[in-house]
């Protein structure tokens, strides 16, 4: 209803209007009409169907939330900023600390690893098993320093721990190998 | 003749520098370093976490009842945009959460596909009051810790360790790497596995288990009781005070290395050797597959 288009009749029309509702036989009929008072219960639904209430997308408790949330998540950043720096230099790192092709040792391990595919009867003597499990932990740690140690590696003890647990292996390796 | 030979010399000196200093050259990379500094001041807690990986960490007990952090988060790369965009990925938490205090820093990547090209790292200066619980986790860096402790515990893997003129309870779990152990007044218990541990000046109780480790002990003047059990390791105990200490070493299919005085027996592999059995003091070590040594 409220979406309809509003015209306003002229002045004559109006006066029409009036003249009509002044007529005697129309006047008399209007005074003998019965009249009804319809119940409270009636207007009220009446005013409620003529009065809709909007949907309120937004209210004044979700305001204070939202506002809440902002200058909480303002304060975090404000304080965080105020806390927290980032500076830029350079450093000039010796590439003997970087992981070089020597430091792979992979290929022993596997080369032990598909022998034992094979040769399952000197594999399974207890004393090659205990060689090969503490073979299959120190390779693990090689491949775990190795992934810490990284591509630009500035860490002298990280090297230095490679380089001992590469020395265990060998010297594991060396002990299976005298067993094959 | 010998103006020749000068002159050549003279004329080689230089090209020889020059292959010198671009061998130099060659043999270096410049790395863009990009540095990420948190400060933060807590009021005094029960309890400090420290979760860390790739970390330096300093940990020290000052004459204040605030804890101070200081963490820097670096990235290291020849491009300095990697750089920065591989440190966004280290993220750090500096926290409370009721009693606790809490330190992490830790890699996020936000794609699968996100690899990380640069060497990162975290670095942790601490200072706290005196007679807090600590519990450090720390992979692939270092520990300094000194101070006043209700209790200490430290775990590592593949880190180097200094816990030095430490007071309090101590207790270790590591991994790989090297751990020194000096100046410790309080009880400790260890246990190592593939780790170069060195224990110097220590009191009151120490128990060790060992596997695949090397360890040193010396000077431990004050000490009641050190137990070590240990698998495939090497145990040397230096300038240790014979006459104050009970000894009782077993060693299984290894070495037993002991000065004369000891009582010691052989059998099918199995060495035993004992000295001044009644003592109240006692040291107790068993090993197999490995050496145990004690030396004057």
């Amino acid at each position: 209803m409220y979406k309809l288009p509003e015209y306003e009749p002229s002045d004559e029309i109006w006066n029409n209007i009036e003249a009509k509702l002044n007529e005697n036989g129309l006047q008399k009929g209007i005074q003998n009409l019965p009249q009804y008072e319809p119940s409270a219960k009636v207007w009220e639904q009446i005013e409620a169907k003529l009065n809709p209430k909007p949907i309120r997308l937004f209210t004044w408790k979700w305001a204070a939330v939202a506002a809440v949330f902002v200058l909480t998540i303002g304060l975090n950043w404000l304080y965080q900023s105020k806390n927290q720096s980032v500076t830029y230099s350079e450093e000039v790192a010796s590439k003997q600390l970087f992981l070089q092709e020597s430091d792979n040792s992979d290929a022993d391990y596997e080369m032990i690893m598909a022998y034992c595919k094979q040769q399952t009867y000197v594999c399974e003597n207890p004393e090659f098993t205990t060689l090969k499990s503490e073979l299959t932990n120190l390779q693990q740690a090689s491949l775990d320093l190795k992934t810490a140690i990284g591509k630009y590696n500035t860490e002298p003890a990280l090297i230095a721990q490679l380089a001992e647990i590469e020395q265990q292996k060998s010297e594991i390796l060396r002990k299976m190998t005298a067993k094959i | 003749m010998k103006h020749r030979i000068i002159n050549q010399q003279r004329k080689i000196l230089p090209i020889l520098v020059m292959i010198l200093l671009c061998m130099k050259a060659f043999s270096q990379e410049t790395l863009q370093v990009v540095t990420k500094s948190i400060d933060k001041t807590f009021d005094r807690s029960q309890n400090l976490k420290i979760d860390a990986e790739k970390a330096d960490i300093e940990l020290m007990v000052w004459d204040s009842d605030k804890i101070k952090v200081n963490i820097e988060l670096v990235a290291k790369h020849p491009d300095r945009k990697v750089a920065l965009r591989d440190l966004e990925m280290l993220k750090y938490v500096a926290d409370k959460f009721g009693n606790d205090i809490v330190l992490r820093n830790y890699l996020q990547t936000q794609h699968e596909n996100n690899k990380v090209e640069s060497n990162l790292k975290a670095k942790y200066v601490i200072k706290i009051p005196e007679s807090m619980t600590v519990s450090i986790h720390n992979s692939f860096g270092k520990i300094n810790v000194s101070g006043k402790y209700k209790q200490l515990q430290v775990k590592t893997d593949f880190c180097n360790a200094e816990l030095k003129n430490i007071i309090g309870n101590l207790k270790l779990e590591t991994h790989y790497g090297d751990v020194l152990c000096q100046n410790i007044s309080g009880k400790i218990n260890i246990k190592t596995d593939r780790t170069n541990l060195t224990i110097n000046d220590i009191s009151e109780e120490c128990i060790i288990l060992s596997q695949y480790g090397k360890l040193k002990i010396q000077r431990i003047t004050n000490l009641q009781k050190l137990t070590i059990d240990a698998q495939k390791s090497e145990i040397t105990l230096i300038g240790i005070p014979l006459k104050n200490y009970a000894f009782h070493l077993v060693n299984d299919y290894g070495k037993l290395k002991i000065p004369s005085g000891f009582s010691s027996s052989t059998q099918n592999n199995h060495q035993v050797a004992m000295l001044n059995e009644n003592l109240a003091s006692k040291i107790y070590i068993s090993n197999s597959f490995g050496i145990t040594s004690i030396e004057n």
